[in-house]
This record gives C-alpha cells, structure tokens and sequence, in this order.
C-alpha cells in the first residue's frame, strides 16, 4: 500500500489524493481549453497511477467533453444503450425525480460482456441531487495482490463469463423484457436485436497492457466460470466479488455540477449509489474502445 | 427502498446551526458551531440533527481534553471500554493510534460499538488529532434503513430472533489479546480483558428508545442467534451482515484535523478503513452509556 504517498513530479497539474486505496482530484486544468501535450502527458500518467481522476468546476459543452475523450482513444460505442439526440458518441443518463430504477447500482466494470471491453469511462455531472448519488470505486489491483499465494496460483487460469443481458438482472428480465416493460431509463438502441454480443468470456487475473500490473478482473456481469457449473462456480465467484470490494479498496466521489471523472475499466469496479429517490441526477458518459484482456 | 431519503423538509427548520447532508442515507455536516461553548438552545438542535441523521459531523473543532469531555458529558454518564484502557491522565478518554510503522488498524469490520455489553454505549464520538493526507476515512451505515428495505416475509421470520454477541469473538482465529500482540501494536498496551469474557444476548429488531423507529441490530461481534447453533445462525447472518451494509445505506467521512464525528450505535455500523499503511493516525474516542436493548 506504498502508493498512498505518491503523486509527486508534476509540474503541470496539481494530484491530490482521495484515498488510501485509489483516486485522486487533478487541479490546475481547465478542460474547456486545449491541452498541451505535456499537460496531457502528465493527465494520463496521473490516471495510470489513480486509476480514478477527478476534476471539479469545469464548464464544459458535450464537444469539449468528446475532445478531451478523444484524446484517450477511439469511443466505444455502447451496444445496446442509445445514444444522446445529435452526440452518437455521448450516452445520457438521466434519473427523474419519480424513477426508482438507477443506472449502475452494482459492483461492475463497464462493458466487461464484450469481446474488447472500455479501457475508460469518462463521466460529466450535468444535474445533481443536493445529496446523494455518489459513485463507489474499488482498485483490482489491490483485490489481486491481497489474495493469499495458493489463491493465486488457483485462479491464475480461471476464464470469467461475462453476461451483459442476464436473467440474473435484479429485475429477473432481460434487457428486451425491461424495455417491453418499459423499466430502467436507458433508451435502447434495438431491444430486439439479439445479434449484439453480451456474453465474453475474459481472464479473471488480467494484466493491464499500459502498467503491466495484474488485476482481479471481475464484477457483476460475471456469471461463472468458463468450463464450470453455475453451481460450482458460485461459493468462488461470491468470495472474489466480495473481497474486490473491501472498504481499504475503495472510495467514494460525491458529485457537483462541473465534475468531470475518469476512470480506467481494466482495474477498477465501480457502482451508483441509488440513495436520491425523489430528486434528478443527469451526467454524460463516454467511453474509450479497449483491447482483448489477456 | 420505499423510504429511501431522510426527508429534511418534514422537521422544524434549524434556526442556531446549519445542516448538511452528506449523502442519502444518513449523515450531515452541522456548522456554526463552536463544541467547547454551547447553550441549551444550540445543544438540543444539534441532539434532534444527531437524531434524524444518526451520525453528524463537525469540522475545525480545537478542544482541550477537558472541554471534549465536557461536551460528551451532556450526552448522558460514560461508558467505559470493558476491554481497552483509557488515557493515563484521562481515563475516560480512548486514545486510538495507528503510527507509522504498524499494519494493524482498530475496528476495520462493520460493527456497531459494544454490542456486546448487557447495556451498549449509545454513542460515540472520536475527535481526529492527527490524520494522514489521504486515506483514514470511517464509514457509516444505517440500520434503521437496513431493517427497513427488508421483506415483510423477512421482517415476521426476524422479530422473534435474539442475536448473541461475544466481546472477544475470534477473528482469524485471534482474540484480542493475540491481534494485538507481537508486533509492537500501540493498542497491545491498552487491552486489559475483564476477568470474564463479556457476552449479550439482544434482540435483532431494536426498537430506538428515543426515535421509536426499529432498526436491524446486527455487527460483527454477533457470533449467532440465540438458541441456533453457529451452522444455522450463518446463512442468515452472514446475509443480513452483507445487506446492513449496502452502499445505499452508508455514507463515508473524510477526516481532516479539528473533525469529530458523533453517532448513535443503536441504529448505525460503522467501519475504520485501513488504508494509509506509513502513515499515523491519532484519535481521541468517548462512549455515552446506554441502556438495555429491546
């Protein structure tokens, strides 16, 4: 848990950190601006490091959201969600003050059911609760290196199978039963179109490409795994859910208008809290095209 | 998940201190205050913000040993730790201390305090001193949510049930006196065990003497139900663990020095994260006595 005292060497940003664990809020940027490439440089090695960054009080419109995005990769189309009017690229999430139902309130990883997962998820606070509507994020790397070496050594072969349309949703519907039944408040592209691909089977132990460290990748779209029984894999699958997400692991971001955070999906769980019935949460969401985990 | 919000607006306004929620659940920020001079008036407030947020925070606090006792003594007699010793000089004050060399923190699983004494202490507040950059953060939760959002199936099969809670319950495997051994722990010289171990019998659906709201009373000193052996009481316990704490129930506080956090341990868990390793921390704790549990 060395890492607790990083964040120095930086000349351009000012890295201050939230937690033990991860995150870290990024000062002295203003992203309505265009970025140098050493400002840029020292962003990204900053997310490296935080895996979650954050920065507040930033007047952004929806095109210097996609620019700033953009400078992290190609997007990554959301499969089955539809896109915002006039922004293919953006995703909006809106809960109303009379919806019940929230986007994200399980411990997951974005996209984790595709083939090539979203490296990053970069989310803009656009309308917040006066309270509530956090987000929670855990660190995979942690979750991997405070496993015992015998439960190493087990797991290292394990596949996980990722299912993005699952029957195990809390609803007990698929996607295109919810949309029938007019539940959630993502507008879907096609809730019919069974051609998309929601089921990827992935490594549970990943190595991310950038930092070479190895994560405990899973997260609630993980079903079983692969060659095994629903049955056999479950006690598992419960205990390595469970432990990924060990308060020492985590923190907390509490939202304002203005707040721009990214985070990076190959190490980090991250959930929604649905604690503001009553009151309207808006953000827009955009995620960076990933590799295949290996 | 009815009644997910405290709903603020239903109260009297608060006319000598302002309140802020922290999140949805539970918690708020009181301000205005200075703790070690407070009139009646200013007092009862922030006893009905303590009561309907069931933990409140203050910031920038500078308190004399003498002045925090002061303050906790209008909150009713205090309750001595049966296992931990106080200050030399102030033995009604428990010195909490993690430094910089040592591993192990104190109370990092969800409880809620000395449920294991025939009458548990009714709050707890901890006055920061010393309290690393990042990391060091207490979560909350709230039981009155975690009884609430139950079924009412669930709720019937619950009402009857007795939990038993041990004050040296082995984790890992270790009491006490062996977790804080041997590896120069500050808080190994503070153990004094009572001359026999202290277990309570209470019911699992406490009714708050003060609120009249039930709330599901369960930490991690319950060992099982009374009456069930260990193997029956663990599905369900370990169930009802888990739900007590779901993000939706919690909020987490960020320490700064100055801050104290005051809550009320019959309806609320709580958990100290240890997650800043190399750095110190250095806390000041008091108990208020409470009464019988029914």
């Amino acid at each position: 848990m060395a890492e607790a005292a990083l964040n120095t060497n930086y000349e351009r940003i000012t890295v201050k950190r939230i937690a033990g664990a991860l995150g870290a809020e990024i000062f002295g940027v203003d992203l309505a601006q265009p970025l140098d490439d050493a400002t840029f440089g020292e962003i990204y090695r900053a997310w490296l490091e935080n895996q979650v960054i954050v920065f507040r009080d930033q007047d952004i419109t929806p095109d210097h959201h996609l620019a700033f995005a953009k400078r992290f990769g190609k997007i990554h189309p959301h499969p089955f969600n539809k896109p915002m009017e006039g922004y293919p690229d953006i995703l909006e999430m809106t809960k109303r003050e009379t919806d019940t139902y929230n986007h994200g309130g399980r411990w997951h990883t974005d996209q984790m059911y595709t083939p090539q997962p979203a490296k990053a998820t970069m989310l803009v606070a656009r309308e917040m609760p006066p309270y509530g509507g956090d987000t929670m994020f855990s660190n995979l790397y942690r979750a991997y290196e405070t496993l015992s070496d015998g439960m190493k050594t087990a797991i290292a072969g394990l596949k996980g199978v990722n299912n993005g349309d699952s029957k195990k949703h809390e609803s007990g519907m698929t996607r295109a039963e919810r949309a029938k039944a007019g539940i959630g408040q993502m507008p879907q592209i096609d809730p019919t179109d069974i051609k998309i691909q929601t089921i990827s089977t992935h490594p549970i132990v990943r190595t991310h490409p950038e930092t070479k460290r190895k994560a405990l990748y899973i997260g609630s779209h993980t079903e079983r795994f692969h060659g095994m029984t629903d049955e056999e894999s479950d006690p598992l699958r419960q205990y390595l859910l469970d432990h990924s997400h060990r308060p020492e692991f985590t923190m907390r971001l509490r939202w304002e208008v203005g707040t721009v955070t990214l985070w990076d999906n190959r190490c980090c769980q991250h959930y929604a809290l649905n604690d503001y019935t009553g009151f309207r949460r808006r953000m827009h969401k955009i995620t960076i095209c990933g590799d295949t985990p290996f | 998940m009815s009644q997910l919000l405290r709903n603020s607006t239903d109260t009297a306004p608060y006319e000598r201190i302002t309140v802020k929620p922290v999140a949805g659940a539970m918690g708020a920020e009181i301000e205005g205050v200075d703790l070690s001079q407070l009139d009646d008036a200013t007092f009862a407030e922030i006893h009905r913000a303590w009561l309907e947020n069931n933990v409140i925070f203050f910031r920038g606090q500078t308190l004399t040993p003498q002045q925090y006792l002061r303050f906790a003594k209008r909150w009713g007699d205090i309750h001595l730790h049966p296992y931990m010793k106080g200050m030399a000089d102030n033995p009604e004050i428990f010195e909490i201390i993690k430094t910089e060399t040592e591993t192990k923190n104190f109370g990092n699983r969800w409880h809620t305090d000395q449920q294991f004494c025939p009458e548990p202490a009714k709050a707890t507040m901890l006055y920061a001193i010393e309290v690393p950059a990042a990391g060091g953060d207490t979560m909350y939760s709230n039981l009155y949510r975690a009884y609430e959002s139950l079924s009412d199936g669930m709720k019937q099969m619950l009402s009857g049930l007795k939990t038993y809670n041990m004050g040296d319950r082995k984790y890992g495997g270790k009491s006490r006196a062996e977790r804080y051994s041997g590896g120069g722990d500050t808080m190994a010289g503070r153990v004094a065990p009572p001359r026999e171990d202290m277990n309570s019998v209470h019911p699992l659906i406490r009714t708050h003497p003060e609120t009249g709201r039930k709330a599901l009373y369960i930490g991690s000193h319950t060992d099982r139900f009374d009456g069930l052996t260990k193997e029956e009481s663990e599905p369900l316990r370990k169930f009802l663990m888990q739900h007590a704490r779901r993000p939706e129930f919690t909020c987490r506080f960020r320490w700064q020095p100055g801050s104290l956090a005051l809550w009320d341990n019959r309806c609320c868990q709580h958990y100290a994260v240890n997650d800043y390793h190399g750095q110190r921390r250095h806390m000041l704790r008091i108990t208020i006595k409470g009464d019988t549990p029914f």
